[in-house]
This record gives C-alpha cells, sequence and structure tokens, in this order.
C-alpha cells in the first residue's frame, strides 16, 4: 500500500484545527499516534514492503510522526491560553449565589410535644394517643368524679349529640382532659406500664389571652407493684431539670384531684425574676407547671385492676402554658392564628 | 376566701410573719394567694381546694396551722345555755332535700348595731355589718363554717317551719330584691302558707330581722349539697351560705354552732330561749376506723414516718388514733373530714404536714415497654419531616368550627 505523506499532513492540519479543547485533542492524538493509530499502523506495514519503498516510507513515517507532535504542541499551547483568557470554569460560574431552600418548621406545640414525650420516651416510657371523642366514664366517673360532684365544676364539658354506644343514658363529650386516656391504656394493657399520653383537650371555657376552648395537654403514667411518692417527686425532678434547665428550683405543692392521693401541683421558680416575684408569676416567684400525685385506687377499681396489687404516679401538664413560659408567648391565641411571621420563629 | 390574722389568733398562737404563715400554709395544701394589710391587720386570700371544705372558716384554717406549726387549738368555749322542753313547730317534708334542722326560738330581743369587736372581725374578712342578729348568724358561719338564718318568728305563718319543695309557679322575693317564680326542683323553707326562703342558698324579705324584730326562730341546718348545688345554679346564686352548702357542711356540727350563735345573741341581743327542736332524718353515722400499717405508709411514700409523728399529726387534724398492734394504728376521721376513708388519705395527710418537699426523691424503674408504637403516628412523623424539609411550615387549627363556617365549604 502507499502512503502519500504530504495527503496525510493535510488532513491532520485540518483536523487540529477543528479541535476545541482537550478530549478532542487527545482523541487526534490517539488516531495518529496511538498504539492503534495511524503512524503505528504504517511502521507495523513496514516488513510488507519492497527493499527500496521500505526507506522512504519508513522517513514518511517518522516525518509524519514528528509533524503530527508539533501540531498537537502548537495546539496545546493554544488552548491553554485561551482557556487563562476565559472566565474559571466555564459553562458554571461558582460565584453565583447557591439556590437556597427556605426551611420549613414545625408548629411550636408540635416542638414542644415532642421535646417532652421525647424526654420520657428516653426514660422508658411509651407514646400513647387517646381519642378526642370521649366517655363520660372515662372522663369523669373512672376517675373519681361523679356526675354531680362540686368537683366537676372545674371541668364544664363540651357534650355531643350523639350518645354513648355502651351506654345509651348517656351522651359523648369532648374530652376535658388527657386524664381518659389513662383509663383506656390501663384497660389495655396489663402493669407494669409506662406512657404519656399527648393530646388534645376541650374546654368551654371564654377564649382569652390565657384561656382556649382547645388546647393540648400531656399525660403521664407509671404503674408497677411498688411506685412510690418519693418516685414521684424524682421523676418529675428530672423531667424539669431536662426541661427548664439545671438551675431551676421546684417545689410540690398539696392540691386536690380527684383521682390521685397524695396529689400535688409542681412548681418552678420563675426563670424570669429569679424568684422575687414579678407580673409572670403574678408575683409568687414561682410558676405552676403540672399538676400529679400517686394514683388514686379507685381508679384502678374502675379499671378492675386487683385491688392493692399497683400502685402508680401519673401527671399531667398543660403544653401551651409549658411553651408559653418557655418562650416568653404571652397570648395563647398566637399559637391558634398560624401567622407565618410568628411560625418561623421556632 | 378572705381570712383575718388577727382572728386566727383568736384560736390559735401564730408566732410567724405572716408571708411566712402563708407560706407553710401553701406547703401543707392551704394555697395563700394574696396578703394585704390594712388597719393593722393582715388579711390572706385563700385557694380551697374541693376536698376540704372544713377549711371554709376560722376554725378549720386554724386547726390545720395548729398541726402544721404543732400547736393547740383553743376552740371557741360555748356557755351552757338552759333550754326548755318546748319544741318548735318544724316539719321535713323533703327528706331527701334537708338532713338535719336544728331550730331555736328566741323571744325578746333587742335588735341593733354590733358591738365594735364583732364589726371589726365582720369587716376584716370583707363582710358588711348589718344588725347584731345578722351579724352574729355571719360570724358564727365565718367562725365554725356552718351556715345559720335568723328568721323574725312574728312574721311567719302559725310560728310554723317547712322544709320542702317549690310549688309549682310559687314566688318569694330574696333579699336580694329580686322577685323570683319557683318550680317544684327548688328546696324552700316555708311557713304555714307560702315559702319565706331559698332553702341554704338566701332568706326573704318577709321575714328577715329588722329593727322592729323581737322573736326570732334560728335555723341551723344540713341541705343535701346536690340540691343547693343543682337549685344554685338554677337561680344564678351563689352565696357565702350557699357555696357551704354545696361542698357539704359537717352534719354533726349543726346542733353546737347553733348553739354556739344563741349564746351570742342572749349576750349582745338579750332575750330568752323558749324552745328548740333539733330533727334528724337519719342516725348520725360512726365514722369507720381505718387500720393503717406504718410499713403500708412507707411503701407509699419511701419514707419511714414513726407512730408517734403520725398520732401527733393526726390529733392536731382531729383524727382520733389508736394503737393497733405493732407497728400499726386504727384511725378514726373526725366527722368534718368526710373525705378521708381510706389509706392513701390518710397517707396524704401525713404527707402534707410532713412537708412534700421534706419527704425524700427517688427514681422509679421503668420497665421495658411491650406497649406497641402506634403505626398512624409514625406516618405522621414522616409526614411532617418531609414537609417541614420541603419548606413547610406545620400549622395547629381549631377543630371545631361553627355552622356558618361548615357551610361555606363543601363539606356543609
Amino acid at each position: 500500500m502507499s502512503w502519500n505523506f504530504s495527503e496525510i499532513q493535510a488532513q491532520a492540519k485540518q483536523e487540529i484545527d477543528g479541535v476545541s479543547d482537550s478530549r478532542q485533542l487527545e482523541a487526534f492524538r490517539l488516531k495518529y499516534l496511538g498504539r492503534k493509530g495511524l503512524v503505528q499502523e504504517i511502521f507495523a506495514g513496514l516488513g510488507t514492503l519492497s527493499d527500496e519503498e521500505r526507506p522512504i516510507v519508513g522517513k514518511g513515517a517518522n516525518e509524519l510522526r514528528y509533524f503530527v507532535n508539533q501540531l498537537l504542541e502548537e495546539k496545546a499551547k493554544a488552548l491553554q491560553a485561551s482557556d487563562t483568557q476565559r472566565p474559571k470554569g466555564a459553562g458554571l460560574d461558582i460565584t453565583l449565589p447557591g439556590i437556597a431552600v427556605t426551611p420549613g418548621s414545625r408548629h411550636i406545640l408540635t416542638q414542644t410535644i415532642d421535646e417532652i414525650c421525647g424526654l420520657f420516651e428516653r426514660l422508658g416510657f411509651a407514646v400513647y394517643e387517646g381519642p378526642e371523642v370521649e366517655t363520660e366514664f372515662n372522663n369523669f366517673t373512672a376517675l373519681n368524679i361523679p356526675v354531680d360532684h362540686p368537683s366537676r365544676d372545674a371541668f364544664d364539658t363540651f357534650y355531643l349529640d350523639a350518645r354513648d354506644p355502651q351506654n345509651k343514658d348517656r351522651y359523648l363529650l369532648l374530652r376535658s382532659h388527657t386524664s381518659p386516656g389513662q383509663v383506656r391504656i390501663m384497660q389495655k394493657h396489663k402493669p407494669p406500664l409506662a406512657v404519656v399520653i399527648p393530646g388534645k383537650v376541650y374546654r368551654p371555657d371564654a377564649v382569652d389571652a390565657s384561656h382556649s376552648f382547645m388546647f393540648h395537654q400531656i399525660e403521664g403514667l407509671l404503674v408497677d407493684r411498688e411506685v412510690k411518692f418519693s418516685d414521684l417527686k424524682g421523676l418529675l425532678t428530672v423531667f424539669c431539670k431536662k426541661f427548664f434547665g439545671n438551675d431551676i428550683r421546684m417545689r410540690f405543692r398539696p392540691h386536690f384531684f380527684p383521682f390521685t392521693e397524695p396529689s400535688a401541683e409542681v412548681d418552678i421558680s420563675c426563670y424570669i425574676c429569679g424568684g422575687k416575684g414579678c407580673s409572670v408569676c403574678g408575683r409568687k416567684g414561682w410558676l405552676e407547671i403540672m399538676g400529679c400525685g400517686m394514683v388514686n385506687p379507685k381508679v384502678f377499681d374502675a379499671v378492675k385492676y386487683p385491688s392493692g396489687k399497683y400502685t402508680g404516679l401519673a401527671f399531667g401538664m398543660g403544653v401551651e402554658r409549658i411553651a408559653m413560659l418557655k418562650h416568653g408567648i404571652h397570648d395563647i391565641r398566637i399559637f391558634f392564628e398560624n401567622d407565618v411571621r410568628f411560625l418561623k420563629q421556632f | 376566701m378572705k381570712i383575718s390574722l388577727d382572728w386566727l389568733k383568736d384560736y390559735v398562737a401564730i408566732p410567724l410573719a405572716a408571708d411566712k404563715l402563708a407560706h407553710r400554709l401553701t406547703l401543707a395544701g392551704l394555697e395563700v394567694e394574696k396578703i394585704e394589710t390594712a388597719n393593722g391587720d393582715t388579711s390572706m386570700e385563700m385557694e380551697i381546694t374541693p376536698n376540704r371544705p372544713d377549711c371554709l372558716n376560722m376554725l378549720g384554717v386554724a386547726r390545720e396551722i395548729s398541726a402544721v406549726l404543732n400547736k393547740p387549738l383553743k376552740a371557741p368555749k360555748v356557755k351552757k345555755i338552759s333550754v326548755p322542753k318546748d319544741r318548735c313547730n318544724i316539719e321535713i317534708s323533703d327528706r331527701e332535700g334537708c338532713g338535719r334542722y336544728v331550730g331555736i326560738i328566741v323571744r325578746g330581743v333587742k335588735v341593733g348595731s354590733s358591738p365594735e369587736w364583732l364589726q371589726k372581725r365582720l369587716l376584716s374578712v370583707g363582710l358588711r355589718p348589718i344588725n347584731n342578729i345578722v351579724d352574729i348568724t355571719n360570724f358564727v358561719l365565718m367562725e365554725t363554717g356552718q351556715p345559720s338564718h335568723a328568721f323574725d318568728h312574728g312574721r311567719l305563718n302559725e310560728g310554723k317551719i317547712v322544709v320542702r319543695r317549690a310549688r309549682a309557679g310559687e314566688k318569694l322575693k330574696t333579699l336580694d330584691g329580686i322577685e323570683r317564680t319557683l318550680d317544684p326542683s327548688i328546696l324552700v323553707i316555708s311557713d304555714a302558707k307560702t315559702a319565706v326562703a331559698l332553702a341554704g342558698i338566701m332568706g326573704g324579705e318577709g321575714s328577715e330581722v329588722t329593727a322592729t324584730t323581737t322573736n326570732i326562730l334560728l335555723e341551723s341546718a344540713y341541705f343535701n349539697p346536690i340540691v343547693i348545688r343543682r337549685d344554685g345554679r338554677r337561680l344564678g346564686i351563689s352565696t357565702d351560705s350557699s357555696y357551704r352548702f354545696e361542698r357539704g357542711v359537717d352534719i354533726e356540727n349543726v346542733e353546737r354552732a347553733a348553739m354556739r350563735a344563741i349564746a351570742l345573741i342572749l349576750e349582745i341581743a338579750g332575750g330568752k330561749v323558749c324552745a328548740k327542736s333539733d330533727l334528724r332524718i337519719s342516725k348520725a353515722k360512726p365514722a369507720k376506723p381505718i387500720a393503717v400499717s406504718l410499713a403500708a405508709v412507707e411503701r407509699q411514700l419511701g419514707a419511714t414516718v414513726t407512730a408517734v409523728r403520725a398520732k401527733t399529726i393526726l390529733k392536731k387534724l382531729g383524727f382520733c388514733v389508736r394503737p393497733k398492734g405493732k407497728g400499726a394504728l386504727s384511725i378514726t376521721p373526725p366527722s368534718f373530714r368526710p373525705d378521708v376513708k381510706r389509706v392513701e388519705d390518710i397517707v396524704e395527710e401525713l404527707a402534707r404536714v410532713i412537708g412534700y418537699d421534706r419527704l425524700p426523691s427517688s427514681l422509679p424503674t421503668v420497665v421495658v415497654s411491650d406497649i406497641p408504637g402506634d403505626p398512624r403516628r409514625q406516618i405522621k412523623e414522616k409526614i411532617r419531616q418531609l414537609l417541614t424539609g420541603l419548606g413547610f411550615s406545620e400549622i395547629n387549627t381549631y377543630t371545631l368550627i361553627n355552622q356558618p363556617m361548615l357551610d361555606k365549604t363543601s363539606l356543609g
């Protein structure tokens, strides 16, 4: 085969002109100078040539190789020069600001509930949610709140038109506290049990800066063979310190709930005034944050636990109140207005 | 409820400043909301929980202080009064509504202003002096917690008292000047002809004690808390008397309180007792003693309470305490503590007087739970994570809407 070297060189010249980047340059090099390239092909075929042709073709191949290398060098230089003239990362301007994703947020009440339930879950409590529509039995009777007792004044209630399917004499209601969840969980499970029960509750209170007809509570219940009053103190102290900070002081005050005996309310030192007294704590220096007590055995009777076998502790707290104290929110209605300027602060 | 420190000191020594006393009472379960000083006396606004109607009076609070401070209680001495055997004309027709009715007739009283000490006592707790007879009933109400009411006996038809339900459409003009139309569910005190008072709530204008009254009939009674509560709600009235009846007065104290009032009336307004009746629907039920083992107390509290300590505390609170074998006590609650029936109730009494903050703390053992997680809760959690990650803000709205709003939606 005869090689027209001047034609090949002209062809190579034309091809190198079309190379505009390093990838194409490499492809060009491989075509002519690679292991499977043209020059190699020519050298490989020298053995088949005649004695007269061999030196001519050999010389032509060498000249071609030299010529292509020249072209490559020149082109490489030219590409580098033009690279420095163009802006860096052409096609991708890395000085442009990134596409920001605005983070969303959970509602502060959700965050508060998650934080509190999370604390108790890490102590071994399960999370249970009871229904918002409840029976009178679960909301009052089983909790030792008989229908005509004056303590029921504190629990004015929303009743429904619908009747209790299991007790056609009575109407269903919207639960006025999360305590009915205690009744339900105890009817479903035998001790030992430890649960927290978050959820919405309803009371027909006139709505103002500190009252809402709908709000949230978290109930807690721990039932076993030997639960003591000292356990109640210890557990809630751990919770308060973890949630409000190690520096707060606490006190337990005797109180009354029909479903606990002994009963108590828990106060923390007002972290606005440090206990000196201010408008937030009503000059008492203490903020009431939750109610608690040892489960009244009458509640165990109502859920048909064997008499005297178990003891338990229970506690309940208002989520809005706690969130308002922790974050300095002054009006409970703000939680439910859902103004984005409020929501995004948390 | 407003109480006066000076008045309390009539019944128990208080060697503490008002704010320290308030602190001790609050920690014992009687929360003091406000302390005010006026005219050299200190008054405290207290919040009494519904299970402690026995504390809705000076003696009750004084008793609590005596237990907390370990000081003796000085109950007022009632002079023995000679009472003739004559009975009043009293009939309890409604046995459900009235459990006990004491009526005492005093003739020849002189109605006038109360002595200064009595006026001072009433003013210190926010009550207005009216006349000596009415003031005495208010005084005894605040001192003992037992409401009483004085009728002008001369204005009671046939001098008779009947405790019954009202007749349909029966009318009564109460002391607040309001003419009320009653229905058969309302419990009334009536004379031979017509209703003269709303039982347990408010007296009527027609039989009230005035400057010209000379003969009075003093009523001291036990009315059914449920009935009084319903009546008060229905009529929209709440008085110092009805408040206490609703929560339960001490049926065993009805006569003693009446005699306390009578003694004061004789002393201040003069007159002579000429008849007395004490009608009870059912015989006094002696309180059941509660057997409490100190080991059980320790089990419940997580702290040891000695028999001596328990006895001291409970006796000061009015309980009767007897030893019952080794390490146990037989405790009989007083008639004014119907809320104490079981061991747990005794444990609470001991715990609150010792002081919750003085009791130890411990950490409970929480056994690993086999309560299954709620799959719906987990799904909600995933949705929240996803949506908040995409930039959504979670809202929390009212779950109740009114009819007009509902009508605007496709669900209405």
